[in-house]
């Protein structure tokens, strides 16, 4: 039961490493930034992560953690006040600015291809708002819980779900509209996820 | 994966019939589906120039549960004790971790660089 618990808290590598697949695919897809096309200053990317702090306290009446700083929006797998936006843009090996320049994958021509992203986190947001927004998201990167499920039941979008995550068995998945599998490392097949955004903006558009 | 776990999310099969309701309650009430998170600074749902990526990360008293209760745990695996122990030793001593040093459990920095 607790080894559970510590599979289940998947590292922040591992969804570090799926936006960064994600921004790869879907960069060519949006305007440059700064470039024609696309209004200037807006991100073309954004990752909205909802997630929660840990409880200030237990039942006990004492914190089992240490005291988050005042600031802390979001904690790693450790209990460590994190951002999820410097382990990608570290990934990235980007400068402080928003505007990233995408490393294109070693198949691909040399050069790079520019993309505005940012990440917004919401950790204190209404939970039905939090599944709305889920449901209604582009592109779902789901954790193994029954509430990212329900939204990814929802979602018109790619639902990303990691291999082997309990609440994730073949039959839910069968029951998803744009259903991919994730490795445990956050890597996915970059050509089938292609394919099935390119189906999902043709459904959208009909 | 046994018979009566697969049935508890048999639901998700009836996917379809789920997301049809959802778009026609959304079109029944589009204030009740509104998205203002999505809206805030950028495009609403996609339909203005940006991509809306939504990541649910588990964590909250997963984290406080995972550290207490495998701390006490007979037969810990070494990954994870030697984890527990790094993560219990840079919390005593400092209340932010950092990714400056090579020994940091943390994989992650806590402030952009």
């Amino acid at each position: 039961m607790y080894r559970n618990f510590v599979k289940q808290l998947v590292p922040d590598a591992y969804y570090a490493n799926v936006m960064l697949q994600l921004l790869r695919i879907l960069a060519p897809q949006q305007p440059a930034a700064g470039g024609g096309g696309g209004p200037v200053g807006r991100p073309a990317v954004v990752f909205h992560v909802f997630t929660e702090l840990p409880p200030a306290s237990s039942w006990t009446g004492r914190s089992k953690l240490p005291p988050l700083p005042a600031d802390a929006r979001y904690v790693d797998e450790f209990g460590c006040a994190a951002g999820l936006d410097a382990a990608l843009r570290r990934m990235l090996n980007a400068s402080v600015s928003s505007e990233a320049r995408l490393a294109r994958p070693a198949n691909q021509e040399a050069g790079g291809a520019a993309v505005a992203w940012e990440v917004r986190v919401h950790s204190r947001v209404d939970a039905l708002a939090s599944i709305l927004h889920m449901a209604s998201a582009d592109v779902l990167v789901a954790s193994d819980s029954s509430f990212s499920l329900l939204a990814a039941v929802l979602s018109r979008g790619l639902v990303l779900s990691m291999r082997s995550w309990k609440r994730f068995p073949e039959s839910a998945r069968r029951g998803l509209r744009f259903p991919l599998t994730t490795e445990p490392d956050g890597r996915f097949d970059c050509a089938e996820a292609s394919q099935m955004w390119n189906r999902r903006r043709a459904s959208t558009r009909e | 994966m046994d018979g009566e776990e697969d049935a508890k999310y048999a639901f998700a099969r009836t996917g379809g019939w789920w997301r049809a309701r959802f778009a026609h309650a959304g079109k029944a009430s589009p204030l009740a589906h509104a998205t203002p998170l999505f809206a805030a600074g950028g495009g609403a749902g996609g339909t203005g120039g940006t991509l809306n990526v939504a990541v649910h990360v588990r964590r909250g008293d997963m984290v406080c549960r995972s550290l207490v209760e495998q701390r006490g745990h007979p037969d810990p695996d070494p990954h994870h004790t030697l984890t527990l122990t790094r993560t219990l030793t840079l919390t005593r001593t400092r209340t932010r971790c950092t990714a400056t040093s090579s020994s940091s459990s943390c994989p992650t920095p806590t402030t952009p660089t």
